[in-house]
């Protein structure tokens, strides 16, 4: 019997092994506490994480829930201008409005699950979302021919935002920090996913690249990522009420050694 | 001349009357702390408040103050650069053997003999051994060591041990050499096997310790987690496959008592003394060879070997081979290496715990060996067992909570 | 019962429900019942599970050991509980400041230079603290007895 139950404890544990599906190509996403946006739908709150975002990317390609660079920048995108334009309260979501001169699937998606537009999104309210083309006309085709063509050329100046509270016209633009991005990147990613030139090595690297980028945009602070958020001014240290603590501890701590002294 | 037994006894008397005072026995505070402390209802939450004080100052001291505050800052913002300056022909094999990576911006991720090998053995373990070693001599010279031992005495009995193997417990926490040394307070040799392999599988040392506290801060709680589960688990399988006897004992309760600081700063100084001797030599000799097993492509060759296993079985990238390598020579080092290598929380949580139950340092080793080769062989036989299975059972508990 | 004792049981009732209350809100905040929260000079961070679960655990033991010491008339050993129970909050309250005092030596990590400031290092010691820290001066009285060696007249 105990044979049997130990054979059988084996057997299960392969079985769990073998359940898993293995992610080739880029490193796993580290964990990041990034926290969610939430929004009110018609008055209801929602809040919705990065993994809801995976899901919903990862559904509309087809493949495992995967928050990919560009998934990860609309997020991060959304949350700082949300935060810029209404501060402490929480938008509806109609009233958000989004440019993006970013247009790939990832940060489509995204925007269209955070202002509730996309297909099969069970919104009760929708916001508004224009991608923009380089020359900062908006496009009209969504297709992903039409944005295919534009993303060919991605550089850093793609990497330009707006958050628009649509019911003031108050907005925010960001735009992402240069040395957020490793030294030749797009130039990579070109020969890799464009051209289809890149070498086995060129193919490691880029990946290796991307990884680190991802894990930047996930893992930094808003005045890291964006070129128009200052970072929080340091607080100077209390000293008063440092001391006030120290002084009471000295002379505590002062009494009791006395007082045990007195009692030997 | 001799006396018959009657006058014998009366000398007896008469030297006792005139030597021997009797007093009335006064129960005092100490007495009464002695005692709530190995009842099991008062003696319990103690002890965990001892073990939260433990921990929680060898965190502060080795991690905060002087790891981070300070050592982490000499190695990367100075050592570091310097050497990488100073160091000609950066493509050269001897600047990979000691410096490592030239592009390297921290000590960790170098690994290099004078960088790596240097700031693990005196930036990182040697901060955490004094603190571990000094809390410890202060426990035990306090008395309250046998309490603990008295506490513990019920538990350790399920896994076939008595109370007095918390005292190879606690040293394997500072290092486990010395600690396979103490298994010889244990009174049998089922016992002492036991112990020795529980040891050298599932107890980190504080070199290790200090190194995860550095790495991977947030998950050594959970590391710690699945390393005493498992101690219990298979403790309690040792007990019952192991044949021989798991007799009771009498413990000698001191009283407690102030420690004597010339006893701890001796105790400190000798035991500080001797793991730098076992141990530096062995983080800048491990370095090396772990440097030169990848030179030569060794690591390389093991790590395609073991691939299927790694990444199926365990659920960890295959770069986790190296490491399990150099774990052989120094677990810290190995540790130290994981932190490098891009993995998921789960992923690191059961590559450490692998690093830990894997193969005991060659140090741990050598001692084991000299307590008796069939006793090592045996030792080695469990810990390749438990090393499949218990891997395999974090993957799949990792699988089943969708985290791994 | 004379006066005395009667006061040092309202003492220590006193405490040690107060102790046990911090020590259930350490670890309800934990849990995840509330984000955190900080009043006035106490807060309770609560994000991590060794020093909010763990921790709270230990006081809540240092409380219950302060009450159960009310059970039974006062002799030696219903002082020594309240020793163990002061002891659990010394524990807290002298680990969390000689966490504070190993943060506040160093510069931190982005500064050039080794050692923190004066102002940086005494400002490292200001409020808000934990429910522990602010346990501590009540627990002088429990001292007081302590050294005095007064225990038998309680």
């Amino acid at each position: 019997m105990r044979r049997e139950g130990f054979i059988v404890l084996i057997a299960a544990l392969m079985l769990c092994q073998g359940a898993l599906a293995h992610m080739p190509g880029a490193d796993p996403a580290p964990e990041a506490d990034l926290g969610p946006i939430v929004v009110l739908d018609n008055g209801v709150p929602v809040e919705i994480g990065i993994d809801d975002i995976a899901a919903y990317h990862g559904g509309l390609e087809g493949k495992e829930p995967d928050a990919c660079i560009c998934c990860v920048c609309m997020y991060r995108v959304l949350l700082a201008g949300i935060s810029e334009v209404w501060g402490d309260e929480i938008p509806e979501r109609s009233d958000i409005g989004v440019q993006s001169r970013l247009v790939s699937d990832g940060a489509l998606h995204t925007a269209w699950y955070v202002t509730g537009i996309g297909p099969g999104m069970d919104a009760g309210s929708a916001g508004r979302l224009t991608l923009v083309a380089p020359n900062g006309s908006a496009l009209t085709d969504y297709s992903t021919q039409a944005r295919m063509g534009i993303a060919k050329n991605r550089c850093l100046g793609d990497y330009r935002f707006e958050v628009t509270r649509l019911s003031t016209g108050e907005s925010a633009t960001l735009t992402l920090c240069e040395d957020l991005f490793p030294e030749g990147f797009f130039e990579l990613r070109r020969a890799v996913n464009v051209d289809k030139t890149a070498t086995e090595a060129q193919s490691a690297e880029f990946l290796e690249k991307w990884s680190f980028l991802r894990a930047d945009l996930l893992q930094k602070p808003d005045y890291e990522l964006f070129n128009e958020i200052e970072p929080p001014e340091e607080e100077e240290p209390d000293v008063l009420g440092g001391g006030v603590f120290l002084a009471l501890l000295c002379i505590t701590g002062a009494g009791i050694v006395l007082m045990g002294k007195k009692r030997r | 001349m001799a006396l018959p037994v009657q006058e014998r006894w009366d000398l007896v008397d008469i030297i006792a009357r005139k030597t021997v005072a009797a007093g009335a026995y006064r129960q005092n505070l100490g007495d009464v702390l002695g005692d709530l402390t190995v009842r099991p209802l008062t003696g319990i939450p103690v002890a965990f408040a001892v073990l939260y004080a433990f921990w929680s100052i060898f965190s502060s001291f080795a991690g905060a103050l002087v790891t981070d505050g300070f050592m982490v800052k000499v190695f990367d913002s100075h050592w570091l650069p310097w050497l990488q300056g100073a160091w000609s022909d950066p493509a050269s094999i001897h600047y990979f053997l000691f410096v490592g990576d030239p592009l390297a911006e921290n000590c960790f991720e170098a690994f290099g003999m004078l960088t790596s090998g240097l700031f693990v053995a005196i930036g990182v373990v040697l901060p955490a051994i004094i603190i571990f070693y000094l809390m410890m001599t202060v426990l035990e010279d306090s008395g309250y060591l046998p309490r603990l031992a008295v506490l513990m005495d019920t538990v350790f009995h399920r896994i076939g041990l008595h109370g007095y193997a918390i005292v190879p417990v606690i040293l394997g926490l500072g290092c486990n050499t010395p600690a396979v040394t103490a298994t010889r307070v244990l009174e049998t040799r089922k016992q002492r096997f036991i112990m020795m392999t529980l040891l050298a599988i599932f107890i980190p040392c504080g070199a290790q310790l200090g190194v995860m506290l550095e790495v991977i801060p947030d998950a050594v709680g959970w590391v710690m987690l699945f390393l005493l589960i498992g101690f219990g688990i298979f403790g309690f399988i040792l007990d019952r496959i192991i044949p021989g006897s798991n007799p009771e004992i009498l413990i000698d309760v001191p009283p407690y008592h102030w420690p004597l600081w010339e006893n701890v700063t001796k105790k400190l100084m000798n035991r500080t003394k001797s793991f730098l001797k076992d141990a530096v030599p062995f983080v800048l000799f491990g370095v090396l060879v772990v440097n030169v097993l990848y030179l030569a492509g060794i690591i390389g060759a093991l790590a395609d070997l073991f691939e299927p296993l790694f990444v199926t079985w365990f659920g960890v990238p295959k770069e986790t081979v190296g490491p399990l390598v150099a774990a052989f020579l120094r677990k810290d080092l190995a540790v130290a290496q994981l932190s490098a290598i891009a993995m998921t929380p789960y992923q690191m949580i059961t590559a450490v715990v692998l690093v830990s139950i894997y193969f005991p340092c060659v140090a741990t080793f050598v001692v084991m060996l000299r307590e008796g080769w069939k006793e090592l062989a045996a030792a080695v036989a469990v810990l390749v067992a438990t090393v499949f299975i218990y891997g395999g059972l974090i993957h799949a508990v990792g699988i089943l909570m969708g985290v791994a | 019962m004379n006066r005395n004792s009667s006061m040092f049981t309202l003492y220590t009732g006193l405490l040690g429900l107060v102790t046990l209350a911090f020590g259930l809100a350490d670890i309800l905040v934990w849990a995840g019942a509330s984000p955190g929260f900080s009043i006035g000079i106490l807060e309770i961070a609560g994000g991590d599970f060794f020093r909010w679960a763990w921790g709270g655990a230990i006081l809540v033991f240092g409380g219950l050991f302060m009450l159960g010491s009310l059970r039974g008339r006062g002799t030696m050993e219903q002082f020594g509980k309240i020793v163990l129970g002061a002891a659990m909050i010394w524990i807290i309250a002298g680990t969390d400041i000689f966490a504070r005092l190993c943060e506040s030596i160093p510069a931190g990590e982005e500064a050039p230079e080794f050692f923190n400031s004066v102002a940086g290092f005494v400002g490292g010691f200001a409020p808000p603290y934990s429910p522990a820290i602010l346990l501590l001066p009540f627990t002088l009285g429990i001292v007081y007895f302590l050294f005095n060696g007064r225990f038998d007249e309680i």
